[in-house]
């Protein structure tokens, strides 16, 4: 090119510096888009890549279902290709905050340089009493507090940890849960609130429950081919490795139990044999005291005959000697009185000797004789005492004979007491052996039951937030393929335009160099350089500015669901090449096919004025009750846009792709930021639910009642658990049961209807409603059948009756007899809904309800309405951008479009100012036509947009959030406006140029 | 007072430091319903009398009036309407609105005055009767011109402005629009006023000035007006 073609080609671009940059601009806009959105998904995936190098994140996890023993890590990390591989222990626990509050956390071993956590607040455990939490589920403010591990776990959990308290000192991030997921648990309310990492010394277990592992992958990137061939290539080897591992523990513990087993046997029938002779022992001693008792009853027995024969005979003696006595007693007394007639006798006899001597004689004997009585009663006497003395001889002996009764009363008390003992002692021997008989054969059962461990080789694509990051960073691919085809046909159509104009305006000119002897090529070059580089440069732009002005906002959006540090940003030379390559031939391909019809044409055809395009007549025109109704001013407005079929193209190309874009952008916020709102006021329209104990009991529950009757509009109980769906493609998905004590209530609290309101009752036995989006995303109609179960061997079958509408969360409703009716268990209503219309503070109904021993945890929907939205927000950069660039796409379109128009017609304008419009008539002259055709781009654009919206809205697939597909008439009405209010801007800009035309240029003749 | 009044117009263009006179010490007058055409050489200085009078360019020095306004001292709203209500155009090469029809092209001047001619009836006047619904692509140059009249003379103005009328048409067309616009001005009473380099044109006027290196070297009235059938050049 010569020096001054070049300078008359720069000049070019200095004067129409507008046109220039409205096709630089199209195409920054348009290669932006496209290598921004294109690139963000590469992005990601690397800043995904760096967050887990950075953490050592895990290649694969083995897992057993016995475990596995310590050493078997240790061999593993000297395998070949292993970098590392860790035994490491986890856990669902009911852990207790300080509040009293119960959630179920996942309990994590630390690992030394694997799964590293990324510190938010605070610091890493020093000691195995310390536990780091995560910063998803616990603020900044829980740092110093104590976890308590709930009294309400069961043993196997109780027992597995050494420490059953620990101090948070720090919340964390982990490349576990890269994602907001946590998972479900047979636990609690079914949900894992989030993890805690503690120290492996803080388990009180002598085995791994897992082993992490990681492979040398060399240089292959997540999620690709490469990355999953190097680690399909280990999983044999490991399979193997842990199936072995797996084996030899199961065997070693199936041979130690066998020989716990023997062991314990022989010492039950060790201490069987052991009791029985002790048994035996105490039965011959109690024998033995037996026959002494019975021995000792004899001889109490004889010795009391005896006595009681002594003591009959002495009262015999007695009453002989009491008879004899009571004989001598009369005889004496007849000696007495015959001593006294002797006496008189005497006295007569005195005078008579012979009768004397009688008389004495008679005397004489009567003396003797009561000599002899005397003596006689004196025996009697002393036989008596003698009496007397034997019986107090025979009393002694009886009360020895009593004493020794008593003592074999005693003895006989202690042989019944030691009888009963040995009985009892029979009994309990019975009684333990069979206990121990039984738990040794519970223990053989067990033993004879331990099934062949099986092995889990699981790699990433198990972990939810690494699986679930490759599908949400895809789901921006999608999107990356409509938008831009969209920006580049409107570059290409600018393009068009924009360089036909140009050389429309330039004929002379070119006929000119053509006639001066330039050549085509040269001519050429000038517009190909002109639009060329206007195109290189926007391309440049748009692909740096793209690739990181996208990248970095949808990063931010995503901070909502993962935590995976900061994004970092991908120039990918394929795609810069792509970009040029489309920019060129938009803009010099098209640049090229307008000059190139010029160019043909010889120079004196292009010196001389091409005739202006005629007018014609449009179709409205043969209706003259229409056409007749307008003023000319609008008939002209009409005919221009009907004139240029091309410009007409464009114009509602562009400008319907803004108004698009807008109502895209405010309809994802609709969407989304209505989302929480409508959950919790018109679906789960209660304020508060409460989480019971399990187990509580009745008097407790009415405690709880009565609170709520007092201080409440009203209250129902219901059930909730997680359950999985069976799919037809064989996999599950997890869904919340519902079933309410009384149905009659329920729609109170949960309102049931379809998306356009309409209520749907509740179902009967046998029947389930399940929420629209999970029922659409798993191929669920009504009338369908599914099956659900769950990790306790619950199994349901229901068919659906109706889809209702629900965006938080995935609910499935049926009734408590439909439970009862399938499992035989009874429905334990541990949920509580609340209506708090009418309380004051939620959050102090909150606290007082957390003071029932029975309430496990309380659960405030304004809460969780705000998280929702503080979420939300973060969305807004998206829509933001997105209004942005349709801002920018409307502006350059309508700009340049306007410019053309304008320089195509300055005559016609020039015309009319002479003619004495004034400056709002002749703009309004001009941009009618500019309104007229915003208005049909505009219109076309809803239309557009609602399509987009609702393409865009399925690319936005998240399994716990249904979005909504509303656009509210306020977003129609913005994206209108904007639309409008971007042409009144442009139209604003466009009236300066208006003003400048020189009514002169009406006198200058056709160029 | 005369009808138009140039007094002492100077009007010098500046182009960065250099500055160039195109107007000069410029005084004439023409008299209400007179034709009169200004003649001179490419670049005397004709088409800026032409644009200081039609309301579309300022003037440096001296004043102009026209039916006892001084329209040099209007401001651009004034100047606006000045052309809107006082002035009518005739362009070389017609000027007209290429999408609307000839009836509509009149229309569109008439619509914005306060006592416009139907727009059928100056068409008819003209001669275009059966031409009305014709887009100018559908008219001949003559044709075109007789539109370009007809819109001038919808608008009723104090003044008709002429510039090189016939200067793309061809020697018979162009002696036909110049009758046209001599009826016109005589069965009206609407002042002509004809800029053109044509020297003949001169003698059908009333008056002729004639425009030299930016000022008028003569204004003089024809004492011996031919019919424009006669002129020939």
């Amino acid at each position: 090119m010569g020096s001054s073609m070049t300078k008359t080609t720069l000049r070019e671009i200095r004067q129409s510096l507008g046109r220039y940059i409205a096709i630089l601009a199209i195409v920054a806009l348009g290669v932006g888009l496209f290598s921004g959105l294109k690139v963000t998904r590469s992005a990601m995936v690397k800043s995904a890549q760096q967050y887990f190098d950075d953490t050592n994140f895990y290649d694969v996890r083995l897992l057993s279902t016995i475990g596995f023993d310590t050493d078997a890590a240790r061999e593993l990390s000297r395998g070949e290709r292993i970098l590392d591989a860790q035994g490491a222990i986890s856990t669902d626990a009911l852990i207790m905050d300080e509040q009293g509050s119960q959630n179920v956390l996942k309990v994590h071993s630390l690992l030394d340089n694997q799964n590293t956590p990324v510190l938010v607040h605070g610091r890493m455990p020093q000691s195995p009493t310390e536990c780091v939490v995560d910063a998803q589920a616990f603020g900044e403010e829980s740092i110093g507090t104590i976890l308590t591990l709930s009294e309400e776990n069961d043993e196997d959990t109780d027992e597995m940890f050494e420490q059953k308290s620990f101090r948070i000192v720090g919340t964390v991030n982990s490349p576990y849960y890269a994602n907001y997921e946590r998972g479900t648990t047979s636990l609690g309310n079914g949900t894992i609130q989030g993890f805690m990492l503690i120290e492996r010394e803080a388990f009180d277990c002598d085995y791994d429950t897992e082993i992490f592992v990681r492979i040398n992958t060399g240089d292959a990137q997540i999620y690709t081919d490469e990355y999953d061939d190097a680690i399909d290539s280990m999983e044999d080897w490991l399979e193997e490795f842990a199936q072995q591992k797996a084996d030899e523990r199961y065997d070693r513990l199936k041979s130690e139990g066998e020989q716990q087993l023997v062991n314990a046997k022989e010492q039950l029938a060790e201490e069987v044999r052991q009791g029985e002779g002790q048994l035996y022992d105490s039965k011959t001693e109690l024998d033995s005291a037996k026959t002494e008792i019975q021995s000792s009853r004899a001889q109490i027995q004889s010795g009391q005959i005896e006595l009681d024969n002594g003591r009959n005979q002495l009262n015999l003696q007695e009453q002989d000697l009491l008879s004899q006595k009571t004989d001598l007693i009369l005889k004496k007394q007849e000696v007495l009185s015959g001593l006294d007639q002797v006496a008189a006798l005497k006295n007569q006899a005195q005078y008579d000797a012979s009768s004397y001597a009688q008389v004495l004689a008679q005397e004489q004997e009567l003396k003797a004789s009561l000599l002899e009585i005397e003596s006689g009663l004196n025996e009697i006497e002393a036989g008596l005492a003698q009496i007397e003395q034997s019986r107090q001889e025979l009393n002694d002996q009886q009360a020895q004979l009593t004493d020794s009764s008593m003592q074999v009363d005693q003895a006989q008390r202690e042989y019944d007491a030691g009888y009963q003992e040995y009985q009892q002692g029979i009994a309990d021997l019975n009684t333990s052996t069979e206990d121990a008989q039984e738990e040794l054969d519970d223990a053989q059962d067990d033993l004879d039951e331990m099934e062949e461990p099986d092995v889990y080789v699981l790699d990433r694509n198990t972990n939810i937030g690494y699986a679930s990051f490759d599908n949400d960073s895809a789901i921006v691919n999608g999107i990356a393929n409509v938008f831009p085809i969209f920006f580049f046909l409107v570059a290409a159509l600018v393009c068009i335009t924009t360089m036909n104009r140009m050389v429309e305006e330039q004929r002379t000119q070119i006929g000119v160099l053509k006639a001066l002897g330039y050549s085509e090529g040269v001519i050429m070059g000038k517009y190909l350089f002109y639009s060329g580089s206007a195109a290189g440069l926007g391309c440049l732009l748009g692909f740096f500015g793209g690739s990181i002005i996208f990248p970095f906002v949808i990063w931010q959006s995503y901070a909502i669901m993962y935590t995976m540090g900061d994004i970092l940003f991908v120039f990918d030379k394929k795609l810069a090449l792509i970009s040029m390559a489309a920019s060129m031939l938009c803009s010099m391909g098209t640049t090229y096919f307008s000059c190139r019809y010029e160019l043909a044409s010889v120079p004196a055809q292009l010196m001389r004025p091409k005739a202006p395009k005629a007018g014609k007549r449009i179709l409205l025109e043969y209706i003259p009750i229409l056409w007749n109704q307008l003023s000319f001013l609008v008939k002209v407005s009409i005919r221009n846009v009907l004139r240029y079929k091309k410009r007409f193209f464009m114009m509602v190309v562009g400008i319907s792709g803004c108004t698009a874009l807008l109502v895209t952008g405010f309809g994802v916020k609709d969407s989304i930021a209505d989302v929480a709102g409508q959950q919790f006021g018109e679906i789960q329209t209660y304020g508060m639910s409460v989480l019971m104990n399990e187990d509580y009991t009745q008097s407790e529950w009415e405690e709880v009642e009565d609170y709520l009757r007092e201080e409440t509009q009203g209250y129902t109980r219901a059930a909730e658990r997680s359950m999985d769906v069976q799919l037809e493609d064989g996999t599950t998905k997890s869904i919340t049961l519902v079933m309410p004590e009384n149905v009659s209530q329920i729609s109170d609290y949960w309102n049931l209807h379809t998306e356009d309101g309409t209520p749907i009752a509740y179902p009967e036995e046998g029947q389930a409603v399940l929420n629209r989006e999970f029922a659409r995303r798993n191929g669920i109609e009504i009338n369908d059948v599914i099956s659900l179960s769950d990790e306790d061997g619950h199994e349901l079958s229901l068919r659906v009756t109706g889809l209702s509408e629900n965006f938080v969360y995935n609910y499935l409703y049926l009734t408590a007899e439909s439970w009862e009716a399938q499992t035989g268990e009874e429905v334990e209503y541990r949920s509580i809904y609340i209506n708090t219309q009418g309380v004051a503070d939620e959050h102090v109904l909150l606290a007082r309800l957390m003071n029932f021993d029975a309430v496990s945890s309380v659960t405030v929907n304004a809460d969780t309405l705000d998280k929702f939205n503080s979420m939300m927000s973060s969305l807004d950069y998206i829509v933001l951008l997105i209004i942005i660039c349709a801002g920018s796409l409307a502006f350059i379109v309508l700009y340049n479009l306007t410019n053309i128009n304008i320089t195509e017609r300055i005559r016609e304008i020039a015309t009319i100012k002479v003619l004495g419009f004034y400056p709002t008539e002749t703009a309004s002259y001009v941009f009618r036509e500019n309104i007229f055709l915003t208005a049909i781009g505009g219109g076309a654009g809803l239309l557009l947009g609602k399509w987009l919206h609702w393409f865009v809205m399925e690319q936005i697939n998240i399994d716990m959030v249904s979005f909504a597909q509303v656009i509210r008439p306020q977003s129609y009405l913005y994206s209108i406006a904007l639309t409008f209010v971007f042409a009144c801007i442009v139209n604003l800009v466009m009236f300066g140029k208006l003003e400048k035309i020189n009514m002169a240029e009406s006198l200058k003749s056709i160029e | 007072m005369a009808f138009v009044e140039f007094h002492n117009v100077k009007k010098t263009y500046h182009t960065g430091e250099i500055s160039i006179d195109a107007l000069r010490d410029v005084n004439f007058q023409v008299e209400k319903g007179e034709f009169c055409v200004v003649v001179g050489a490419s670049g005397a200085g004709k088409t800026t009398i032409l644009n200081i009078l039609g309301g579309m360019d300022s003037l440096s020095e001296g004043s102009v009036f026209l039916d006892g306004k001084e329209i040099s001292a209007y401001n651009k709203r004034q100047l606006t309407e000045y052309r809107r209500y006082d002035i009518g155009f005739v362009f070389q090469f017609y000027n007209l609105v290429q999408n609307l029809t000839a009836l509509e092209n009149v229309e569109l001047a008439a619509q914005i005055c306060k006592n416009p001619l139907p727009a059928a009836q100056v068409l008819e006047a003209v001669g275009l009767k059966d031409r009305m619904g014709n887009f100018p692509a559908q008219l001949s140059g003559g044709e075109q011109q007789r539109v370009a009249i007809a819109r001038a003379l919808a608008k009723n103005p104090k003044l008709l402005l002429c510039d090189e009328p016939t200067g793309a048409l061809d020697y018979n067309t162009g002696k036909a629009v110049l009758k046209l616009l001599q009826d016109t001005c005589r069965q009206s009473g609407v002042t002509v006023i004809v800029i053109t380099h044509n020297q003949a044109i001169t003698a059908m006027a009333d008056r002729i000035i004639t425009v030299k290196s930016g000022t008028v070297v003569s204004e003089e009235m024809n004492s011996h007006i031919i019919p424009v059938e006669q002129i020939e050049w």
